[in-house]
C-alpha cells in the first residue's frame, strides 16, 4: 500500500459571479480536474508545472490548508491507510506538523515575524510530544539545537534568540526545513521551497532534501516550476498543466522521451533556450555582428557612452544618536560604460550591490565616491521593477497609473495623454479596455507589461530593469523577454538588466558585469563570460545554473 | 536605551512648543485677565493698573518666559477667578478626570480585545457579522447621549445611584468609585466600538497571512494560532492606536463630566475659559497635551520592544 493514494482528485474554488449590480451569485470554479497521485515511503515525487497548473492547490490540499471554500473530492484520498477526507479538525492537528510537514516557498513571510527561531522551532515539540518537553526546557532547547543543526545551520545556538528578519534568506529556509523536520515526518510537502533564494542556495536545499530521504527514508513530494530542479533530486515527475496531468513518468522517461509539447517546452525554458527565446538570442547575435557596420550600436571604444559610472563607491551611512555613524560600503570602485542600443547585464548574489547600483543610476541615490556622467541630451533612466503588484498602486486604475508621469511631465494635454496611454497599452500587447482596470485584476505577466508601459511611456533612452522576469513563470518570462526586446529594437534603446539568474542573463544580454560582495568580479561580452569565465565567482554561479542536460548525465 | 533618551528629548520639545503656542492664542483673543476681573464697566485707569500689576503689558515672550520658569518649579501662577494658586486648583480636580480616563481604558483594553476576536474564525459568518453591527450602533451613539441614557435607566429607572451624587475621594473612596463606573461606561462605549472593530480588521488580516499558514501546517488549534501567532502581530497596530484613544478618552471626559456632574478638569476648564481665567486654562492646556505626548512616547518605545524588526 502506498504511503500516499490519492485518486480522483478534485478541487473548486467558490466565486463570486458578477451579475446586474445587486445581486452576487455564487458559484464554483473547478481548478483541479481529477488527478491521480501516488507516492511510497522514502520516495521523491516531482510535480511541475507553471503558476495556476493547481500544483499548490493540490499540495495544499493534502494537508487541508486551503481557504475555508475550497470543495475538496476525490474518489481515494489516504495517508497510511488513513481517509484525509473524513477527518475531523482535532484529528487534522494531530497529523499536520507530526506525520505530515510542508516547507512553503517564501521563508520570510512564511515565519512569524515576531517570535524567536527557538520559539517557532520547539513549538512542534510542544504541540506534538507535550508530555516529554513541556516542563523540560534544557531537553527541548537540546532538540531544537540537534535539528537546527541537521538542517545545516552551523552555531545554531546564535540562532535561538534572533528573529526572521536577521537571517538570510537561505539559513530562513534551513530553519523552516528544520521546523518540518522536527517530528520526523513520513511525508514532507514541499511547495517551491528554492524559487525565492539564489543559485548556489538553492543547490543546498536540494542536497538537504535528499539527505533527509536518505537518512529517514522520508517520502517527499516536490513541487516547482522548475524542471532542471526537479530532474536532479527525483524519482518520478507529474508534469501539471490547468488542473490536469498532462504527462507522468520516470524522471527519465521525461527527460529523455517527452510526450507531450508542454513538457518539451517547460524543459527548453529550463535549459534557458526555450523555443521563444530562442529568437531573442538568434537577433541579439545578429544584432552584434551587424553592428560592426553600424558604429552607433556597437559598445566600441571611439562611441560615446549613454552612460558612464566612473569608479564608483556607494556607503550607507546610519546615524546613531550621538552623532556616530555606522558606515556599510554597499560598492566599491565600480566603473562601466553602458552604450547606446545595448543590453547590458548586471549579475550577482542577493547583497552584491545589485540593486544599489540601480538606485544610483536613476538617482535615488547619491554616490559617496565617482562620477556618474549621463551623455548630453540624455535624461536620466526609467525603472521596472521585479515585482510589479508592489510596485504599482493598488487603489488607481492602470490607465491613471500610465498617466501619471505624463502629468507630472506636463506640457500634454488630455486627449493626447490619453493618446498615448493607449499607445503605450497597444505597444505592450495590452487591450484598450485595460486602462479601466485595476492591478490586481491582472496577471502577474500583464502587471509587468503595465510596468514596462509605464517605463516606456516617456520615451526614455535607458531603462533599468531589475528583474523584471524573476517572478514570472517560464512562458511568461519567455514572452515578456520578447517584447523587451522588440521595444529596445523599435525605439533603439538601452537596457541594463539586473538579474541573479544566469539563463536570463545570457539570453537577452550583450555584455555582462557580474558583481561580487560589491565589486566587479569579472565583465565582458556574454559569450566570453559563459564561455570562458575566470572568476571562481562566476564559475559557481554557472555551475549553479547548470543545463537540464548536464545535470541529466550525471544524475543517471 | 538611546532610542528613549531620544524619544523624552522630543516630549519635551513638544510640550514647550504647545505651551507656548496656547500662550499665544490667548493674547490674540480680546479681553483679558483683567478686564474679565474688574466687569466691561469698569474705570480704564482702573483696568490698566490691574495690567501693570499683573504683568500683562509686557511683550508675550517675556510673559511665557516667566510662566515657563516657574511653571517648572510647579507654580502655575494664580487663578484670576478663585484667587487661588492653579497648582492647587488642579490637583483637586484631578483624581476624578484620571481615574475616569484610567477606569474607561480599562474598560477598552478588557471589552474590545475579546470581542475584537470572536467571530474572526469565520469572517463574514454570523457572529462576524453580528458585532459588526454592533460595533457600528457603539460607534453611532454620542457620548452625551449614552451618558443621559445611563443616568436615566440606571439613577433613576432602577434608583442604584443618586443622580448628581457626586462624592470626593477623601469623604469616600468606595463610593467615589462606584460612582465613576457610568461616566467611564459611556465615555467607553464609543472607543471600544472603534476598538473591537479595529482589532477584528488587523486579526482577520494577520490570519490572512503565510505564517499562520505555516502554524496551521505544524498542527496547532485555530485557538492557539490566534494567541501564540496572531495576537501579539496584532498588538503592534494597536498599541498605537491605544495611545491616541487615550487622548479621545480624555476629551470625552470632559463632556461626560458635564452629564453626571462630576467636578473634574473638564469642567473647570469650560468656567475657566468662559471667565478668562487664562493661567489655569493655560494649566490644563499643558496637563492634557502632556498626556497625549506622553501616551504617543510610551506607545512608540512599547512598540519598540514589541517589533524585533525596528529594534
Amino acid at each position: 500500500m502506498p504511503l500516499l493514494d490519492i485518486k480522483n482528485l478534485k478541487i473548486a474554488f467558490q466565486v463570486k459571479k458578477d451579475t446586474d449590480g445587486l445581486f452576487q451569485m455564487l458559484g464554483e470554479q473547478e481548478v483541479v480536474h481529477g488527478i491521480d497521485l501516488s507516492l511510497e515511503k522514502g520516495q521523491i515525487i516531482g510535480l511541475v508545472g507553471e503558476s495556476g497548473s493547481g500544483k499548490s492547490v493540490s499540495s495544499l490540499s493534502i494537508l487541508k490548508l486551503l481557504p475555508e471554500d475550497a470543495k475538496i473530492t476525490a474518489d481515494t484520498m489516504c495517508f497510511d491507510g488513513i481517509d484525509l477526507l473524513s477527518q475531523t479538525e482535532e484529528e487534522w492537528q494531530t497529523l499536520r506538523g507530526d506525520r505530515i510537514s510542508m516547507v512553503f516557498q517564501e521563508p520570510m513571510t512564511s515565519l512569524n515575524p515576531v517570535l524567536t527561531i527557538e520559539k517557532q522551532v520547539e513549538e512542534g515539540l510542544l504541540l506534538h510530544e507535550e508530555e516529554t518537553y513541556k516542563d523540560n526546557k534544557e531537553l527541548r532547547r537540546e532538540r531544537v539545537l540537534e535539528v537546527l543543526a541537521e538542517a545545516g545551520l552551523s552555531h545554531p545556538e546564535e540562532l535561538l534568540l534572533k528573529y526572521p528578519h536577521q537571517l538570510s534568506g537561505g539559513m530562513r529556509q534551513r530553519v523552516m526545513i528544520a521546523i518540518a523536520m522536527m517530528n520526523r515526518p513520513e511525508l514532507l510537502i514541499a511547495d517551491e521551497p528554492t524559487t525565492a533564494l539564489d543559485a548556489a542556495t538553492q543547490e543546498i536545499i536540494l542536497e538537504l532534501l535528499k539527505y533527509y530521504c536518505e537518512t529517514y527514508k522520508t517520502a517527499i513530494l516536490f513541487i516547482s516550476h522548475d524542471l532542471s530542479l526537479v530532474a536532479r533530486l527525483c524519482d518520478r515527475v507529474l508534469v501539471l498543466k490547468n488542473g490536469k496531468v498532462v504527462e507522468r513518468g520516470t524522471k527519465e522517461e521525461i527527460f529523455y522521451r517527452p510526450q507531450q509539447e508542454y513538457t518539451r517546452q517547460l524543459m527548453a525554458a529550463a535549459k534557458g533556450k526555450q523555443l521563444a527565446g530562442e529568437s531573442i538570442i538568434n537577433a541579439g547575435q545578429v544584432g552584434a555582428e551587424e553592428s560592426n557596420d553600424t558604429p552607433d550600436t556597437k559598445p566600441n571604444n571611439t562611441a560615446i557612452p549613454l552612460l558612464q559610472l566612473k569608479n564608483a563607491t556607494i556607503e550607507y551611512r546610519e546615524k546613531t544618536f550621538f552623532g556616530k555613524e555606522k558606515v556599510t560600503t554597499a560598492v566599491k570602485n565600480v566603473s562601466f560604460e553602458l552604450y547606446k542600443g545595448e543590453v547590458l547585464g548586471l549579475v550577482g548574489e542577493s547583497g552584491s550591490g545589485k540593486s544599489t547600483i540601480s538606485k544610483a543610476l536613476t538617482g535615488l541615490l547619491p554616490l559617496t565616491k565617482g562620477e556618474l556622467i549621463r551623455a548630453e541630451g540624455t535624461e536620466a533612466p526609467r525603472m521596472v521593477f521585479q515585482d510589479p503588484y508592489g510596485s504599482l498602486n493598488p487603489a488607481k486604475k492602470i490607465g491613471w497609473i500610465l498617466e501619471e508621469p505624463l502629468k507630472i511631465q506636463g506640457g500634454y494635454t488630455k486627449e493626447e495623454r490619453k493618446r498615448l496611454v493607449r499607445a503605450a497599452l497597444k505597444e505592450v500587447e495590452l487591450e484598450e479596455a485595460h486602462a479601466k482596470r485595476y492591478v490586481r485584476e491582472l496577471s502577474g505577466g500583464q502587471r509587468q507589461r503595465v510596468a514596462i508601459a509605464a517605463a516606456l511611456i516617456q520615451k526614455p533612452e535607458i531603462v533599468i530593469l531589475d528583474e523584471p522576469v524573476s517572478a514570472l513563470d517560464v512562458t511568461v518570462q519567455g514572452q515578456i523577454l520578447e517584447l523587451l526586446y522588440r521595444l529596445k529594437e523599435e525605439h533603439g534603446m538601452s537596457y541594463l538588466f539586473v538579474s541573479h539568474d544566469m539563463n536570463v542573463i545570457r539570453r537577452v544580454c550583450d555584455r555582462v558585469i557580474v558583481l561580487y560582495q560589491g565589486e566587479i568580479a569579472e565583465t565582458g561580452t556574454t559569450a566570453d563570460v559563459f564561455e570562458r569565465p575566470e572568476h571562481p565567482y562566476t564559475k559557481e554561479l554557472l555551475r549553479n545554473n547548470m543545463d537540464v542536460h548536464e545535470q541529466k548525465e550525471k544524475s543517471i | 536605551m538611546k532610542f528613549i533618551l531620544k524619544r523624552i528629548g522630543t516630549l519635551i520639545i513638544t510640550l514647550v512648543i504647545i505651551s507656548f503656542l496656547s500662550f499665544l492664542a490667548f493674547s490674540f483673543i480680546p479681553g483679558d485677565a483683567a478686564v474679565a476681573n474688574l466687569g466691561m464697566d469698569a474705570d480704564e485707569a482702573a483696568v490698566e493698573a490691574l495690567r501693570e500689576e499683573l504683568g500683562l503689558n509686557r511683550p508675550v515672550v517675556v510673559q511665557y518666559g516667566d510662566w515657563l520658569l516657574s511653571a517648572l518649579q510647579g507654580d502655575f501662577g494664580e487663578s484670576t477667578q478663585y484667587h487661588l494658586p492653579v497648582s492647587e486648583l488642579v490637583a483637586k480636580r484631578l483624581p476624578a478626570t484620571v481615574t475616569l480616563a484610567l477606569y474607561s481604558m480599562v474598560l477598552i483594553c478588557v471589552i474590545s480585545f475579546p470581542l475584537g476576536m470572536l467571530g474572526t474564525n469565520k469572517p463574514g459568518g454570523a457572529v462576524d457579522t453580528a458585532m459588526t453591527v454592533l460595533s457600528q450602533i457603539g460607534m453611532a451613539v454620542p457620548q452625551f447621549f449614552l451618558g443621559i441614557l445611563l443616568t436615566f435607566f440606571f439613577g433613576i429607572v432602577l434608583n442604584w445611584f443618586t443622580v448628581g451624587g457626586y462624592v470626593s475621594p477623601q469623604e469616600d473612596m468606595a463610593g467615589f468609585l462606584s460612582f465613576l463606573i457610568l461616566p467611564a461606561v459611556a465615555v467607553a462605549v464609543p472607543k471600544c466600538a472603534t476598538m473591537t472593530r479595529y482589532i477584528r480588521n488587523a486579526v482577520v488580516a494577520q490570519k490572512k497571512m503565510d505564517y499562520v499558514r505555516t502554524a496551521r501546517g505544524k498542527g496547532n488549534s485555530e485557538k492557539r494560532i490566534l494567541l501564540n501567532h496572531v495576537l501579539i502581530n496584532v498588538m503592534m497596530p494597536v498599541v498605537t492606536m491605544l495611545a491616541m484613544m487615550a487622548a479621545d478618552v480624555l476629551a470625552g471626559s470632559i463632556v461626560v463630566e458635564q452629564v453626571f456632574n462630576i467636578p473634574g478638569l473638564g469642567r473647570l476648564l469650560i468656567t475657566s475659559i468662559s471667565n478668562r481665567d487664562y493661567p489655569v486654562v493655560q494649566a490644563i492646556v499643558v496637563y492634557i497635551a502632556s498626556t497625549v505626548v506622553i501616551m504617543n512616547t510610551i506607545a512608540d518605545i512599547l512598540y519598540q520592544k514589541l517589533d524585533p524588526r525596528v529594534r
